[in-house]
């Protein structure tokens, strides 16, 4: 918890007019503050109370300390954007007869917004801010002029990426272990996704092309201290995956193929890496992994849903949201979720991908209202 | 009563404290929200503010367990400073005893 106050005052503090050694003097003196805190009983709960909220916190030093003040250069430019939008926009439509495409001159509204937001951030912060806008730019460019909505969607996927990215660097700065093997686990899932998603659509492999998450596990793993366990617990999924494709391709029946995975998952269990208990708290989540996975086999071989039914896959982080993430704003925390199967089925049964993308704007909404 | 009234003494109470032993920062929040309500999450801007002005000086002393802890300590200036705030607010005090009719010592 300590971690993540600090955290986020330094993020705050990174959009203060303020010279690096005075941040970092704050952060340190927050820091013992909230270690003495600590020392002397108080909860947590009671410390943040005591401190003020990060948000609280920078307030009272802006409001206080008058050197410090937030900056925010090109407000003046995204005001005036809305009108030189229209302006552009009749322009364009009474003059050019282009009322389509004219109407793009809107999306200049939040792109101006986004990239002068980008300039107000920290150097290191400036990908992760410009990355939607570069992810619009190329999924609009490649979809209007070559029509290839479908795979492009995937560039969005450079926006959690570059998060990833950048919150690692935060947590190096803090000095915290940098767990290299973390990182490229976060990050094996959007290469998987990108992956999968080609293999299925360019090569129609939705299977076994769904092994490529099993990357992910794999990079989990190779973070393990103990090398003997980390090579017979990867040496267990390849013998698995060796023995589903062969079975599948051989005997035409990946069904007796997927059996080899109770290989891996019986060294899981022997290395204690795969618990069974029934304790209420993981009940939920227990019971929505094994659902998933009998869901998603028994769908694929019966009726060949590979394609679609991965996303069955995304009840198990949502099951965990909901059964230990923080209430208050779980709405935000499943949106990414409810946002990729409303974007996935709309573009799969319908083929309205070039529509459907829309739906991950849902995430900075629920993100804005729930702020409020 | 007024923000800005209340601010102020905070702010007096603060190089009052830290006038009679030198102090780290929690040791300063907690010793004010014993004696007085005060909203603990302003103390620490009022004291970097202090600090800046060169009312209070720091330094740092080792600690048996983690980092070492940063102290303040009043200085010559932070000293004057509290004499000149403890004259208006005797001075203050009094015409409010003398109006209330009460007695100040």
């Amino acid at each position: 918890m300590k971690k993540e106050y600090l955290q986020d005052l330094r993020k705050i503090l990174n959009n203060f007019e303020m010279s690096k050694a005075e941040r970092e003097d704050i952060i340190n003196d927050y820091s013992s503050m909230y270690d003495d805190a600590l020392e002397k009983g108080m909860k947590e709960e009671e410390i943040i109370e005591m401190l003020g909220t990060p948000e609280k916190a920078a307030d009272a030093l802006k409001d206080e300390y008058k050197h410090i003040t937030h900056r925010h250069k090109g407000g003046r430019i995204i005001a005036l954007m809305p009108f030189l939008s229209v302006i552009a926009f009749f322009i364009l439509g009474f003059y050019f007869d282009k009322w389509h495409p004219g109407w793009i001159v809107f999306l200049s509204i939040p792109m101006t917004a986004i990239i002068v937001e980008a300039f107000n951030k920290p150097y290191k912060q400036f990908l992760t801010a410009l990355s939607p806008f570069i992810a619009t730019v190329l999924y609009l460019g490649i979809g209007f002029i070559f029509h290839i909505w479908h795979p492009t969607w995937l560039i969005f996927l450079i926006i959690p990426v570059f998060g990833i990215i950048n919150s690692y660097r935060s947590y190096d700065e803090l000095g915290d272990h940098k767990d290299v093997f973390g990182q490229l686990t976060a990050l094996s899932v959007f290469v998987a996704i990108v992956t999968y998603v080609l293999l299925g659509t360019y090569l129609n492999l939705w299977n076994p092309g769904w092994l490529v998450f099993l990357i992910i596990p794999i990079l989990g793993i190779l973070s393990e201290k103990n090398s003997l366990k980390k090579i017979v617990m990867i040496s267990s999924i390849l013998i698995a995956v060796a023995f589903y494709l062969f079975v599948g391709y051989r005997l035409n029946n990946f069904w007796y193929g997927a059996l080899g995975f109770l290989l891996p998952i019986g060294v899981g269990i022997l290395t204690n890496d795969i618990k069974f208990s029934f304790g209420k708290s993981h009940l939920a989540v227990k019971i929505t992994v094994l659902l998933a996975v009998i869901i998603y086999f028994t769908t694929g071989i019966l009726w060949g849903t590979w394609g679609y039914m991965w996303m069955v896959f995304l009840a198990i982080p949502m099951s965990a949201i909901l059964s230990h993430g923080p209430k208050k704003h779980f709405i935000v925390a499943l949106s990414p979720f409810i946002a990729t199967i409303v974007f996935f089925s709309l573009g799969y049964f319908f083929q309205l991908w070039e529509i459907s993308w829309m739906a991950f704007l849902m995430i900075p909404i629920f993100g804005i209202l729930s702020k409020n | 009563m007024n923000s800005q009234f209340k601010k102020g003494i905070i702010e007096m109470c603060v190089i009052a404290v830290v006038a009679k032993k030198d102090m780290y920062g929690f040791e300063v929040i907690d010793t004010l929200a014993k004696a007085i309500d005060v909203n603990e999450n302003t103390v620490y801007p009022i004291l970097r503010r202090l600090t800046d002005q060169g009312y209070f000086e720091t330094y740092l002393e080792p600690t048996t367990q983690g980092a070492p802890r940063k102290y303040f300590r009043i200085t010559k200036t932070g000293i004057e400073k509290m004499d000149e705030y403890r004259d208006e607010w005797t001075k203050f005090l009094s015409g409010v005893y003398k109006i209330m009719g009460g007695q100040f010592e």
